[in-house]
């Protein structure tokens, strides 16, 4: 008998090897479910909004601007949650999760990879949704600011949807949609400091939509986001 | 010698729930060299009723949860805060649950990958695992429309597709058909017969039985009996073990027994005797020296409580000594 | 046809009656009284309501929300009831701040009950298809007329404790800080209301989730659908409602359900969206409950005629 130690057959993958195949797994088990259907109808309904609102008032200032952007606004109360809070919580509730941690792999690579798949997905579907409604009713694509500030806003509402999942693994969905309208929103229509913790208002800051300046929202929606960042990477640290 | 697995103290409650209790248990040695130790030696069982604690501790191994008290080493190290011993461990859980919107083929070389296959051969790796899992005719198939024959193969196969040292498996024949079981505790041992450590769990103890004689005895989140089969059943001496001698003069064994000390009990059935001995390897010697003097004429000879279930359930009921 | 006779001649003694006996302690088939077929639903109910109350998240959470609103709007109440508060406009009478706070107080059980139909009821029957969990009922006598009714019923009792006894607890403290006797009698007809405005609000609530749950088999889906078409169709309706000046708001649930309530408390209210007339809200609370039931029985009903397992 030999008395060397065994070795493995392969190498350990790489982290960011490991992120990109869990969001593979991701994208694939997403798109052959019925989630990007959905958020394409989400996608559509600010189009519904502001084609019925541009035919009655046939004008394009800035409140029909804001109107727009809050009925984005309020698809990104579902659309996180629908497509990362649910397939994360899943993920621990159905204990898939075991297959992948089992194998070599840090426990957070498997948020990492479920918001690079979905978080882009979300981003689009609301930037699409936004530059649809504006093109279906006055026909002008929305100042780039604007796009930048959904996109942003969608990407943090993904981090925080995914924060709330892993500590609500089987209400995921339901309390990050309720998180996203009940407060988030709900805050930002404050006229509070306490406003200062919403996605949302940020948002608009960096929109060009509130009293803020850009910086200030930029700043402020980092802050919200490494926030839930770190108390998602915490739980899923401890999760069992 | 370094351990494969070496549990020490561990204890894991999940709230006012014990799982495990005060765990101390060591398994293989990591000293050797894959495809050196081919015998089925390599394979022990976890053993114990639903709820004992074995998918408790397994989990534990895996490093999928931590032990509330104590030290789980896998490969010498911590396996929940360190990924690299899991490289060369194979896990498949007890769930059904799998990824169901994916290809058998899928699903197994994305899990290939994620054990650091390289991406250039996961497939060819996953469809080598399917195929040693019989499952070569069904890898294009999506998880959702397997029977639960092909989940529990389809875990196994993505168990084994990296190659890996040590396979632990929990409960892979529940709601599996006789005939699958059967080829499944074949393939397993085959796996074991080429130097893979396997630890495998299982209420059903003829299951555990037809894999191995090593086993671990699991109740009620304790050790209860842990090593061969046999030799746990030479220690428990509450319960004397029973010698059915089938032959055509039984008294006559009975007449040559009742004189032997180590005898407890000797009782008549239909051509055949009964006894129940304290000392197993003198009664055979008895037995054997009564038969050649006498010339009996013997048609069988066994030993009823000789096996996984008699040991079990002794053990279990307290009788133990 | 009568049985042949036979002669059978002892050739033994007869056995000495025993006195061992065997019991058959294994299964025996049920023989006493069963529910009747008619009222099975309330299995379903009571099944229905005790799967909600387990966890913190599913009716508890909820519940905890319409009693926090019950506490905060009652401690309004008794605050400005001591004439610190200006009366507000109602139809040109003058009504007490207090007064108004139990109509006021319905947008935010409506907030509740939306919750609530977040976390139990528009998943119901996704949740059975998901799980196979048809197989179970209609496996048993069970008809898919008492699987709906039953279901709906359970939610129906949830969503009242928090719609309906928030408003009510409120009316009662309404009652009680009444100055004299004639104002408390004059005052009584606030139960009823609160009453009415609670069950129409129960009822939307109850039977609309129920009817999105039945669209999708999978959980998510089903939620997605309704938070969609709550938060964001809804929205539409009454934004385009207010621009219009048409009654097109009542096409929003809780537009449906503010409106009936301040038509039924004399209040006039003009929030983010514009109150509709009462006729509208009305139709619109009864289109959504038979759209809502019609939907949960037309899926359970195709179900059970296409097969009774699990997500297909």
């Amino acid at each position: 008998m030999n008395d060397t130690p065994a070795v493995p057959r392969y190498a350990v993958p790489s982290t960011a090897r490991a992120i990109v195949a869990i969001a593979a797994l991701t994208w694939r088990r997403a798109i052959r479910g019925r989630a990007p259907w959905v958020t394409g109808v989400l996608a559509l309904l600010p189009l519904l909004y502001a084609s019925l609102t541009y035919r009655y008032s046939h004008r394009v200032d800035a409140m029909f601007m804001r109107g727009v952007f809050g009925i984005v606004m309020l698809t990104l109360t579902i659309s996180p949650a629908m497509n990362v809070a649910s397939s994360l919580g899943e993920e621990l509730e159905e204990r898939t999760s075991a297959y992948l941690w089992s194998r070599p792999l840090a426990r957070w690579t498997i948020v990492a990879g479920k918001l690079v798949a979905l978080a882009p997905m979300v981003a689009f579907g609301a930037i699409v949704g936004l530059v649809l409604a504006h093109v279906g009713s006055d026909g002008n694509v929305p100042p780039v600011q604007v796009l930048a500030a959904v996109g942003i806003a969608a990407l943090a509402f993904c981090v925080a949807a995914a924060a709330v999942a892993t500590i609500a693994p089987k209400n995921g969905m339901t309390l990050a949609i309720c998180y996203a309208l009940f407060i988030d929103l709900a805050l930002s229509a404050l006229p509070i400091s306490l406003r200062n913790i919403s996605i949302s208002y940020h948002a608009s800051s960096i929109a060009g939509m509130s009293v803020n300046s850009v910086s200030s929202g930029l700043i402020g929606i980092t802050c919200i986001v490494t926030v839930w960042g770190a108390i998602g990477l915490w739980r899923i640290r401890n999760i069992e | 010698m370094k351990p494969i697995i070496e549990v020490t103290d561990c204890s894991k409650w999940y709230g006012q729930v014990l799982g495990c209790a005060s765990i101390n248990w060591k398994f293989g040695s990591d000293e050797r060299t894959r495809g050196t130790a081919a015998s089925t030696g390599n394979i022990v069982g976890l053993l114990g009723p639903n709820g004992a604690g074995k998918s408790t501790l397994m989990k534990m191994i895996v490093g999928l949860s931590t032990p509330s008290r104590g030290t789980v080493r896998l490969f010498g190290e911590d396996p929940f805060h360190n990924p690299a011993p899991r490289q060369r461990l194979g896990y498949a859980p007890e769930h059904e649950k799998t990824y169901d919107e994916l290809t058998a083929l899928e699903l197994v070389s994305f899990l290939a990958r994620l054990s650091g296959v390289p991406t250039n051969q996961a497939i060819a790796a996953a469809k080598t695992a399917l195929d040693r899992m019989g499952m070569s005719e069904h890898i294009g198939r999506p998880i959702k429309g397997f029977s639960k024959g092909m989940r529990q193969r389809t875990k196994l196969a993505s168990a084994i597709v990296h190659q890996p040292d040590l396979l632990i498996l929990d409960e892979p024949l529940t709601g599996v058909d006789p005939m699958a079981r059967i080829d499944i505790i074949d393939r397993i041992k085959r796996l074991a017969a080429d130097g893979t450590s396997v630890v495998i769990s299982s209420h059903v103890l003829y299951e555990i039985e037809a894999l191995t004689t090593d086993i671990v005895v699991i109740y009620r989140g304790q050790v209860l009996a842990e090593g061969n089969i046999y030799d746990i059943r030479r220690l428990i001496d509450k319960h004397p073990h029973r010698i059915r001698v089938e032959c055509d003069r039984p008294r006559v064994v009975a007449a040559a027994a009742a004189s032997a000390d180590h005898i407890t009990r000797i009782a008549f059935e239909r051509d055949a005797v009964v006894l129940e001995t304290r000392n197993p390897d003198a009664c055979y010697d008895l037995l054997g020296q009564t038969i050649v003097r006498e010339q009996l004429h013997v048609t069988a000879l066994t030993s009823p409580d000789n096996n996984l279930s008699a040991v079990f359930d002794y053990l279990t009921s307290g009788g133990a000594a | 046809m009568s049985a042949p006779e036979t002669n059978i001649t002892p050739t033994a003694p007869a056995p000495t009656r025993s006195t061992a006996a065997i019991y058959d302690l294994g299964y025996k088939r049920y023989v006493g009284n069963r529910v009747a077929a008619s009222a099975r639903w309330r299995v379903i109910m009571r099944n229905q309501l005790s799967t909600a109350w387990k966890g913190w998240w599913r009716l508890k959470f909820p519940l905890g929300t319409a009693l926090m609103i019950s506490l905060v709007a009652g401690a309004v109440m008794y605050v400005s009831s001591n004439k610190l508060f200006n009366a507000i406009a109602s139809k040109g009478m003058g009504l007490k701040f207090s007064d108004g706070i139990v109509p006021f107080s319905m947008t935010f059980f409506a907030r509740a009950g939306f919750i609530f139909s977040l976390t139990v009821g528009a998943s119901v029957i996704a949740s059975d298809a998901q799980s196979g969990g048809f197989t179970f009922y209609f496996a048993r006598p069970v008809r898919p007329i008492d699987y709906v009714l039953g279901k709906f019923a359970g939610l129906l009792l949830a969503t009242s404790l928090i719609m309906m006894a928030g408003p009510l607890f409120l009316a009662a403290e309404r009652l009680g800080l009444a100055e004299t006797t004639s104002e408390l009698i004059d005052l009584l007809p606030v139960l009823g209301k609160a009453a009415i405005a609670g069950l129409a609000g129960a009822l939307l609530y109850a039977a609309l989730p129920l009817g999105f749950s039945a669209l999708a088999n999978k959980r998510r889906t089903a939620l997605a659908l309704w938070a969609g078409a709550y938060l964001i169709a809804g929205s539409i309706c009454s934004g385009i409602g207010l621009l219009t000046n048409t009654p097109l708001g009542a096409l929003d649930p809780p537009t449906a359900i503010t409106s009936l309530t301040f038509h039924l408390f004399d209040v006039e209210w003009k929030g983010r969206s514009a109150m509709v007339p009462m006729p509208y809200a009305i139709g619109a609370i009864l289109m959504y409950v038979v759209i809502g039931l019609g939907l949960a029985w037309w899926r359970v009903n195709n179900s059970r005629s296409t097969g009774v397992g699990g997500a297909p």
